[in-house]
Protein backbone atom coordinates (compact mmCIF):
# COMPACT_ATOMS: atom_id res chain seq x y z
CA UNK A 1 0.00 0.00 0.00
CA UNK A 2 1.35 3.53 -0.98
CA UNK A 3 1.45 6.60 1.67
CA UNK A 4 1.73 9.79 1.04
CA UNK A 5 4.74 11.73 2.69
CA UNK A 6 3.66 14.31 4.39
CA UNK A 7 5.56 17.32 6.05
CA UNK A 8 4.90 20.64 7.66
CA UNK A 9 6.57 23.52 8.29
CA UNK A 10 6.33 27.05 9.94
CA UNK A 11 7.70 30.08 8.38
CA UNK A 12 6.42 32.77 10.54
CA UNK A 13 2.34 32.06 11.06
CA UNK A 14 2.20 30.52 7.48
CA UNK A 15 2.44 26.90 7.47
CA UNK A 16 4.04 24.71 4.35
CA UNK A 17 2.62 21.05 4.07
CA UNK A 18 4.97 19.61 1.64
CA UNK A 19 2.82 16.35 -0.29
CA UNK A 20 5.01 13.77 -1.64
CA UNK A 21 2.97 10.33 -3.58
CA UNK A 22 0.12 10.39 -5.57
CA UNK A 23 -3.14 11.59 -4.02
CA UNK A 24 -6.25 9.25 -5.05
CA UNK A 25 -9.08 7.73 -3.06
CA UNK A 26 -6.26 5.62 -1.03
CA UNK A 27 -4.64 8.41 0.46
CA UNK A 28 -6.75 11.48 0.12
CA UNK A 29 -7.95 10.84 3.92
CA UNK A 30 -4.32 10.99 5.10
CA UNK A 31 -4.15 14.78 3.86
CA UNK A 32 -6.72 15.64 4.94
CA UNK A 33 -5.82 14.18 8.42
CA UNK A 34 -2.15 16.14 8.02
CA UNK A 35 -3.90 19.47 7.05
CA UNK A 36 -6.56 19.18 9.82
CA UNK A 37 -3.83 18.93 12.42
CA UNK A 38 -1.35 21.66 10.35
CA UNK A 39 -4.73 24.31 11.15
CA UNK A 40 -5.52 22.92 14.60
CA UNK A 41 -0.99 23.52 15.71
CA UNK A 42 -0.70 26.54 13.27
CA UNK A 43 -3.46 28.33 12.05
CA UNK A 44 -5.89 28.39 8.83
CA UNK A 45 -3.03 30.11 7.13
CA UNK A 46 -1.61 27.69 4.84
CA UNK A 47 0.25 26.51 1.56
CA UNK A 48 0.03 23.17 0.34
CA UNK A 49 3.48 22.23 -1.71
CA UNK A 50 2.27 20.01 -4.37
CA UNK A 51 6.06 19.98 -6.60
CA UNK A 52 6.55 16.37 -5.15
CA UNK A 53 2.67 15.16 -5.96
CA UNK A 54 3.11 12.83 -8.82
CA UNK A 55 -0.79 12.15 -8.96
CA UNK A 56 -4.17 13.58 -7.95
CA UNK A 57 -7.37 12.80 -9.38
CA UNK A 58 -10.63 14.31 -7.53
CA UNK A 59 -10.33 12.92 -4.13
CA UNK A 60 -7.58 14.96 -3.81
CA UNK A 61 -9.47 17.73 -5.37
CA UNK A 62 -12.06 17.18 -2.70
CA UNK A 63 -9.57 17.64 0.04
CA UNK A 64 -8.36 20.99 -1.42
CA UNK A 65 -11.71 22.36 -1.71
CA UNK A 66 -12.64 21.21 1.65
CA UNK A 67 -10.05 22.92 3.16
CA UNK A 68 -9.85 25.87 1.01
CA UNK A 69 -13.50 25.98 2.66
CA UNK A 70 -12.64 25.72 6.13
CA UNK A 71 -9.63 28.44 5.50
CA UNK A 72 -11.96 30.77 4.52
CA UNK A 73 -14.76 30.13 7.75
CA UNK A 74 -11.26 30.67 9.88
CA UNK A 75 -10.52 34.06 8.22
CA UNK A 76 -7.62 32.23 6.83
CA UNK A 77 -5.82 31.55 3.46
CA UNK A 78 -4.92 29.22 1.19
CA UNK A 79 -2.24 28.68 -1.64
CA UNK A 80 -0.94 25.79 -3.82
CA UNK A 81 2.30 25.79 -4.91
CA UNK A 82 4.38 23.99 -7.82
CA UNK A 83 1.81 21.29 -9.06
CA UNK A 84 3.20 19.74 -11.66
CA UNK A 85 1.25 19.34 -15.22
CA UNK A 86 -0.99 16.81 -14.67
CA UNK A 87 -2.34 18.23 -10.43
CA UNK A 88 -2.50 21.89 -12.67
CA UNK A 89 -4.77 20.18 -14.85
CA UNK A 90 -7.06 18.61 -13.17
CA UNK A 91 -7.59 21.36 -10.75
CA UNK A 92 -8.14 24.15 -13.97
CA UNK A 93 -10.78 21.45 -15.07
CA UNK A 94 -12.75 21.91 -12.16
CA UNK A 95 -11.84 25.27 -12.16
CA UNK A 96 -10.81 25.21 -8.63
CA UNK A 97 -7.89 28.05 -9.94
CA UNK A 98 -10.42 30.66 -9.81
CA UNK A 99 -10.84 29.86 -5.97
CA UNK A 100 -7.65 28.94 -4.68
CA UNK A 101 -4.43 30.92 -5.90
CA UNK A 102 -1.84 28.48 -7.70
CA UNK A 103 1.88 29.67 -7.17
CA UNK A 104 5.06 28.26 -9.37
CA UNK A 105 6.86 28.05 -6.27
CA UNK A 106 6.36 27.49 -2.62
CA UNK A 107 8.06 30.81 -1.39
CA UNK A 108 5.89 32.83 -3.81
CA UNK A 109 2.78 31.11 -2.25
CA UNK A 110 4.36 31.58 1.73
CA UNK A 111 4.24 35.26 0.39
CA UNK A 112 0.73 35.65 -1.00
CA UNK A 113 -0.53 33.88 2.16
CA UNK A 114 1.79 36.00 4.50
CA UNK A 115 0.07 39.42 2.61
CA UNK A 116 -3.38 38.18 3.42
CA UNK A 117 -1.91 37.35 7.34
CA UNK A 118 -1.04 40.93 7.35
CA UNK A 119 -3.69 42.84 5.80
CA UNK A 120 -6.45 41.91 8.16
CA UNK A 121 -4.67 43.58 11.19
CA UNK A 122 -4.08 46.31 8.92
CA UNK A 123 -7.42 47.12 8.05
CA UNK A 124 -8.12 46.88 12.29
CA UNK A 125 -5.61 48.98 12.68
CA UNK A 126 -7.13 51.47 9.98
CA UNK A 127 -10.61 51.70 11.10
CA UNK A 128 -9.49 51.95 14.77
CA UNK A 129 -7.71 55.74 13.64
CA UNK A 130 -10.58 56.49 12.48
CA UNK B 1 -3.68 -9.90 -9.87
CA UNK B 2 -4.21 -12.25 -13.25
CA UNK B 3 -3.25 -10.68 -16.10
CA UNK B 4 -4.06 -12.26 -19.59
CA UNK B 5 -2.65 -11.23 -22.82
CA UNK B 6 -4.14 -12.64 -26.19
CA UNK B 7 -1.90 -12.71 -29.45
CA UNK B 8 0.69 -9.68 -29.94
CA UNK B 9 -0.55 -6.79 -32.59
CA UNK B 10 1.21 -8.63 -35.78
CA UNK B 11 -1.19 -6.17 -37.44
CA UNK B 12 -2.58 -3.36 -35.86
CA UNK B 13 -6.48 -3.73 -37.25
CA UNK B 14 -6.68 -7.39 -38.01
CA UNK B 15 -5.37 -8.93 -34.73
CA UNK B 16 -7.71 -8.16 -31.29
CA UNK B 17 -5.33 -6.99 -29.07
CA UNK B 18 -7.15 -7.43 -25.72
CA UNK B 19 -5.65 -7.33 -21.57
CA UNK B 20 -7.90 -8.12 -18.60
CA UNK B 21 -6.72 -7.24 -15.47
CA UNK B 22 -8.79 -8.47 -12.39
CA UNK B 23 -7.30 -7.23 -8.56
CA UNK B 24 -9.71 -6.85 -5.23
CA UNK B 25 -12.22 -4.25 -5.04
CA UNK B 26 -10.24 -2.08 -2.76
CA UNK B 27 -8.71 1.40 -3.09
CA UNK B 28 -4.83 0.06 -2.55
CA UNK B 29 -4.93 -1.52 -5.79
CA UNK B 30 -5.66 1.47 -7.92
CA UNK B 31 -2.12 2.66 -8.06
CA UNK B 32 -1.16 -0.25 -9.51
CA UNK B 33 -4.09 -0.34 -12.52
CA UNK B 34 -2.82 3.10 -13.24
CA UNK B 35 0.60 1.98 -14.04
CA UNK B 36 -0.87 -1.03 -16.10
CA UNK B 37 -3.10 1.54 -17.86
CA UNK B 38 -0.38 3.91 -18.41
CA UNK B 39 1.75 0.44 -19.94
CA UNK B 40 -0.77 -0.70 -21.88
CA UNK B 41 -1.15 2.97 -23.67
CA UNK B 42 2.21 3.58 -24.31
CA UNK B 43 2.13 0.77 -26.21
CA UNK B 44 -0.43 2.02 -28.43
CA UNK B 45 1.05 4.89 -29.78
CA UNK B 46 -0.97 7.22 -27.49
CA UNK B 47 0.47 10.75 -26.68
CA UNK B 48 2.10 11.73 -23.22
CA UNK B 49 -0.95 14.01 -22.87
CA UNK B 50 -3.17 11.07 -23.80
CA UNK B 51 -1.88 8.50 -21.71
CA UNK B 52 -2.16 10.93 -18.39
CA UNK B 53 -5.78 11.50 -19.47
CA UNK B 54 -6.09 7.82 -19.75
CA UNK B 55 -4.44 7.10 -16.06
CA UNK B 56 -6.82 9.62 -14.59
CA UNK B 57 -9.87 8.26 -16.42
CA UNK B 58 -9.34 4.79 -15.42
CA UNK B 59 -8.44 6.02 -11.75
CA UNK B 60 -11.96 7.73 -11.56
CA UNK B 61 -13.73 5.40 -12.86
CA UNK B 62 -12.52 3.02 -11.05
CA UNK B 63 -12.89 4.90 -7.71
CA UNK B 64 -16.83 5.93 -8.58
CA UNK B 65 -16.76 1.64 -8.67
CA UNK B 66 -14.84 0.49 -5.58
CA UNK B 67 -17.28 3.09 -3.83
CA UNK B 68 -20.19 0.64 -4.01
CA UNK B 69 -18.03 -2.47 -4.97
CA UNK B 70 -19.29 -5.52 -2.52
CA UNK B 71 -16.67 -6.38 -0.21
CA UNK B 72 -14.36 -9.11 -0.94
CA UNK B 73 -15.33 -8.97 -4.62
CA UNK B 74 -12.61 -8.31 -7.30
CA UNK B 75 -12.90 -5.08 -10.23
CA UNK B 76 -12.03 -6.32 -13.35
CA UNK B 77 -10.61 -4.27 -16.24
CA UNK B 78 -10.86 -5.06 -19.73
CA UNK B 79 -8.55 -3.03 -22.70
CA UNK B 80 -9.13 -3.39 -25.74
CA UNK B 81 -7.58 -2.24 -29.27
CA UNK B 82 -9.96 -1.13 -31.66
CA UNK B 83 -9.47 0.78 -34.81
CA UNK B 84 -9.59 4.25 -33.72
CA UNK B 85 -7.83 3.97 -29.92
CA UNK B 86 -8.49 2.07 -26.56
CA UNK B 87 -12.05 0.86 -25.12
CA UNK B 88 -11.30 0.08 -21.17
CA UNK B 89 -14.44 -1.10 -19.32
CA UNK B 90 -14.02 -1.67 -15.77
CA UNK B 91 -16.79 -2.98 -13.76
CA UNK B 92 -17.73 -4.17 -9.88
CA UNK B 93 -20.60 -6.83 -8.33
CA UNK B 94 -23.13 -3.87 -6.49
CA UNK B 95 -25.41 -4.41 -4.16
CA UNK B 96 -27.73 -2.47 -6.02
CA UNK B 97 -26.47 -1.67 -9.54
CA UNK B 98 -27.07 2.05 -8.77
CA UNK B 99 -25.30 3.88 -12.00
CA UNK B 100 -22.51 6.46 -10.91
CA UNK B 101 -23.92 9.77 -9.94
CA UNK B 102 -23.18 12.28 -12.90
CA UNK B 103 -23.27 15.89 -10.98
CA UNK B 104 -19.81 14.72 -9.10
CA UNK B 105 -16.28 15.80 -9.85
CA UNK B 106 -14.58 12.73 -10.61
CA UNK B 107 -17.72 12.37 -13.45
CA UNK B 108 -16.33 15.80 -14.53
CA UNK B 109 -12.90 14.60 -14.55
CA UNK B 110 -13.70 11.32 -16.62
CA UNK B 111 -15.80 12.90 -19.26
CA UNK B 112 -13.71 15.31 -19.89
CA UNK B 113 -9.97 13.06 -20.21
CA UNK B 114 -11.67 9.94 -21.28
CA UNK B 115 -12.75 10.35 -24.34
CA UNK B 116 -16.21 8.71 -24.93
CA UNK B 117 -17.95 7.46 -21.24
CA UNK B 118 -21.04 5.12 -20.90
CA UNK B 119 -22.22 3.66 -17.52
CA UNK B 120 -24.67 0.77 -17.35
CA UNK B 121 -26.15 -1.88 -15.08
CA UNK B 122 -26.10 -5.53 -15.85
CA UNK B 123 -28.97 -7.69 -14.64
CA UNK B 124 -27.05 -9.41 -12.04
CA UNK B 125 -25.90 -5.70 -10.85
CA UNK B 126 -22.90 -5.60 -12.41
CA UNK B 127 -22.02 -1.95 -12.99
CA UNK B 128 -19.91 -1.02 -15.54
CA UNK B 129 -18.32 2.10 -17.17
CA UNK B 130 -16.73 2.01 -20.41
CA UNK B 131 -14.22 4.45 -21.59
CA UNK B 132 -12.85 4.80 -25.43
CA UNK B 133 -10.21 6.89 -26.08
CA UNK B 134 -9.66 8.19 -29.64
CA UNK B 135 -5.93 7.74 -30.83
CA UNK B 136 -4.75 10.78 -32.71
CA UNK B 137 -4.77 9.49 -36.41
CA UNK B 138 -1.10 9.74 -38.30
CA UNK B 139 -0.65 13.66 -39.73
CA UNK B 140 -3.39 14.71 -37.45
CA UNK B 141 -1.40 16.25 -34.74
Amino acid sequence: MQKLGLATQAHGGTATVQVVGEVDIATAADLRRSVSATMREHGPWLVLDLTRVRFMDSSGLNVLIEVHKECKEQSGHLALAGPQAQVAKVIRLIGLDKHVAVHDTVAEAVTAVDAHRVLPAEAEETSQLN
Amino acid sequence: MTEDTAAPPAGFAAVRDAVTVRMPAASAYLSVLRTATAGLAARLDFTLDDIEDLRIGVDEACAMLLAQALPGTDLTAEFELTDTGMRISVSVLSADGRLPERDTFAWTVLSALAGDVDAFADADDRVTIVLHKHRAMPGSV
